[in-house]
């Protein structure tokens, strides 16, 4: 028998300990720490592993495959774009395949746990689904990765403030190229919108709902497209103003900031066409504009979308610090306070309200999302324990990116399905 | 269906002065398979790509059915492409996967049943229809991936090493399954292969190229039997065709003690080319082992397979030593070690090569 071969990287003795001498088909509980999780059907077999504390994605495939998909999961790791960790790769010469080895995505969840969660046709929330695999595929193209097969069901999400972030889960058929063509985005985007229009129609089919909603869905799929440009373009803009308008400049710059894009730098140059204009050409950084600012004046790690949220609250307690003091108050002294005296007592009370589930910053961006739709209905400021009820009694409104908070709570665990009938 | 004309077609790798394709020219006929073939880096991909609007023409055009498909986004060129990683709906049936597409593009429910029924039926996949991806073999799901490229009915079917996940039985099999439904369906093919037993067998004709550039477009015959350059004649046929080079004499060249015999007109050639070295080459079925005349060679190797055998063996020592393969019959084979003579078949061909150009002489 030839033995496998093993390259983790993190070798704890839990992953160390796991069967790898035997085929991922005959590992089972007692002997291996399984766990059931829902993500519903796969091309391959796919495990999940409790060891060391963590859970692991195991699943077996062809060699050649596994060792591309963990070279592929390492690129987009150093290049810091969201997707599944790679933790090892095992290849078993005996069986004649491999077992790639990923890091779960806590807090992470499959769409068909939301929808599944909340009354039937939801398009507020479909259209967040949509807008985060826009935000992916985009942030891959920037940096050259061609996906080939992206799909609702290669992807997991998880809550961002009332946003989602969309995580990468499958790179089997993905390369990672200096620079895509227009062809190659183009054809990345008709592969989505084909993939994602099947599975909001699997999902239309499961619920039950109408055949002729299957139209509608295969429409907001393809609406997919226009997020995906809007963003692309103006990520890549470079517009042309005259010398004496070169202020305008700012309002590009804002633009990027408001989406949470940094700017690495910004260069003003002589226009070929008319010398006498500037062509503005920003180099876009990271997506964590916000997150980084909020991380510098609290020290909190929050991802973009809460930072975005958490960044006005503090602005607004600001503005009533100087209120009350009659004069202005910096930002860094604002932040010092409402983080003592606003967020850790409400944080901790909105997760309590919620039962504990996603994180507790989440739960207090749910909070203020919520005041804010019951202040604006009620023309006025109902204040944070209205808001707290609300949330408590989840008497909230069913688009809200607050409902989206049903689909935290883990599946229970489940017999694990049969792949066909 | 439609006839393909790249033009001096050019793409220049990103960050980089190399050209990917470089001053691509090719008639491919309407209806006709033709393979792109080549190692690692010919460009025989990013040429493939380029026909599918994948990758930038930057030079040059490429037509399809006539119209220049430069800036032309790939959804609208008319072509469907199959590759090696396709990714089937695993919750779907066999049916549900080659029907998608057309459901997305508004066909009507009965249509598409009438579509994805005549592809099943030219794929052999009726019986499957109602099955999921997981019940099927890899042959098959590489077929119900070409389905879903066929319903949509295309002017092109672009195939970009389509086999290479398959193992090799069955790439054998379902490459032979390829060819014949390209036949039948008559659909103009550009299949891309690295293999270049698969390029032979599948192709109408053979594109093949190294370092970006074309270096013949023929048929397998052709291309077997009167190779362009030393490249395709080393690229091509297997085992590989015995190419070595030394000096002229004034009746062959020598190979080591002994003399490699040409004729009076391929000696002619060298001289009208002014050479005193030459690249010459031999097949292996070309050669055959004799008692006496040929070039002295001792072996190294015996191959047998059984209704033939392979000697490996090689003539001279050192820098001056070249290795020779000739085709034998195995029951008459010589053992390791023997010193034994080769010499050419008296039909047999020997095709002279440039010594540094690599292009052919005779």
């Amino acid at each position: 028998m030839r033995a496998p071969e093993l390259r983790l990287r993190a070798p704890t003795p839990g992953l160390l300990g796991l069967p790898w001498d035997r085929p991922l088909s005959e590992w089972v509980v007692p002997d291996v720490p399984l766990r059931d999780i829902a993500v519903g059907m796969s091309r391959h077999l796919v495990k999940f592993v409790d060891a060391d504390g963590h859970l692991w994605a195991v699943k077996d495939m062809p060699p050649r495959i596994a060792i591309k998909e963990y070279d592929v999961l390492r690129r987009l790791e150093e290049m810091g774009l969201p997707a599944v960790h790679p933790a090892g790769l095992v290849l078993q010469p005996e069986f004649e395949t491999a077992i790639l080895v990923t890091r779960y995505l806590e807090g992470s969840w499959q769409y068909r746990r939301l929808f599944m969660r909340l009354p039937p046709d939801q398009p507020r929330h479909r259209a967040r689904l949509l807008d985060a695999m826009a935000g992916l595929l985009v942030e891959l193209h920037r940096h050259g990765v061609f996906w080939g097969d992206c799909s609702l069901a290669n992807t997991l999400f998880s809550r961002d403030g009332q946003l989602l972030q969309a995580w990468l889960v499958d790179a089997e058929t993905s390369e990672v190229h200096p620079r895509l063509s227009r062809g190659q985005r183009r054809h990345d985007l008709e592969i989505l919108v084909e993939n994602v229009a099947e599975g909001l129609v699997d999902l239309a089919e499961r619920l039950g709902l109408p055949e002729e909603m299957h139209q509608t869905l295969i429409g907001e799929a393809e609406q997919v497209q226009v997020r995906y440009e809007t963003l692309w373009d103006l990520l890549h803009a470079e517009p042309v103003f005259g010398f004496a308008d070169r202020y305008r400049v700012e309002g590009t710059i804002r633009r990027l900031n408001d989406l949470g894009f940094a700017v690495d730098e910004l260069s003003l140059q002589p226009d070929e066409s008319d010398p006498s204009r500037m062509r503005v050409k920003v180099a876009v950084g990271d997506r964590r504009y916000h997150a980084q600012h909020l991380q510098e004046l609290t020290g909190l790690d929050v991802g973009e979308g809460q930072a975005a949220i958490l960044l006005g609250d503090l602005h607004a307690y600001q503005a009533q610090l100087a209120r009350e003091a009659g004069h202005d108050v910096d930002e860094t002294t604002a932040a010092r306070l409402w983080v003592i005296e606003i967020l850790t007592p409400y944080e901790q009370l909105a997760h309590e309200v919620v039962g504990y589930r996603g994180t507790a910053i989440q739960a207090y961006c749910d909070l203020l999302e919520v005041r804010w739709l019951l202040s604006e209905k009620a023309g006025r400021d109902v204040g944070t324990n209205k808001a707290l009820a609300a949330l408590a009694g989840d008497v909230i409104p069913t688009d809200s990116a607050a409902k989206m908070s049903v689909a935290e709570v883990p599946t229970a665990p489940f017999a694990v399905l049969e792949m066909d009938d | 269906m439609a006839a393909i004309t790249y033009k001096n077609a050019s793409c220049i790798y990103e960050g980089s002065d190399k050209l990917a394709v470089d001053n691509l020219n090719l008639d491919i006929q309407d209806g006709e398979f033709v393979v792109l073939v080549g190692p690692s880096g010919s460009g025989k991909s990013t040429a493939l790509r380029m026909l599918a609007g994948l990758e930038d023409i930057d030079e040059g055009s490429i037509e399809i059915g006539g119209k220049d498909m430069t800036g032309v986004p790939s959804k609208d060129r008319d072509i469907a492409m199959v590759f090696q990683n396709y990714a089937l709906y695993p919750n779907k049936t066999v049916a549900e996967n080659m029907g998608f597409a057309l459901k997305l593009r508004g066909v009507s429910a009965e249509e598409r049943r009438k579509k994805v029924e005549e592809a099943a039926k030219v794929l052999d996949l009726t019986e499957h229809l109602d099955r999921k991806p997981a019940k099927l073999s890899g042959g098959q799901r590489q077929r119900v991936a070409m389905g879903r490229a066929i319903v949509r009915e295309p002017q092109v079917f672009c195939m970009d090493e389509p086999l290479s996940n398959l193992d090799a039985k069955l790439r054998v099999q379902t490459r032979t399954q390829i060819a014949a439904l390209q036949r039948r369906l008559g659909t103009t093919t550009v299949y891309v292969t690295h293999d270049q037993v698969e390029a032979m067998t599948m192709g109408d004709r053979v594109a093949v190229l190294r370092f970006g550039k074309l270096q013949q477009f023929a048929s397998p015959n052709e291309l077997y039997d009167r190779p362009a350059n030393a490249f395709v004649a080393g690229f091509i046929g297997s085992p590989a065709m015995n190419l070595f080079t030394a000096s002229v004499t004034s009746d062959g060249v020598k190979l080591g003690d002994s003399t490699f015999e040409l004729e009076r007109d391929d000696l002619a050639k060298i001289s009208q080319a002014g050479l005193s070295e030459v690249t010459v080459g031999v097949r292996p079925e070309q050669l055959e082992v004799a008692e006496s005349g040929g070039v002295e060679v001792v072996v190294d190797l015996v191959e047998d397979l059984g209704a033939e055998a392979y000697v490996y063996a090689h003539a001279g020592s050192g820098s001056d030593g070249v290795e020779l393969v000739a085709r034998c019959n195995p029951r008459t084979a010589p053992r390791l070690a023997d010193t034994v003579r080769l010499r050419r078949h008296p039909e047999g061909a020997v095709h002279l090569f440039h010594p540094t150009s690599g292009e052919r002489l005779n």
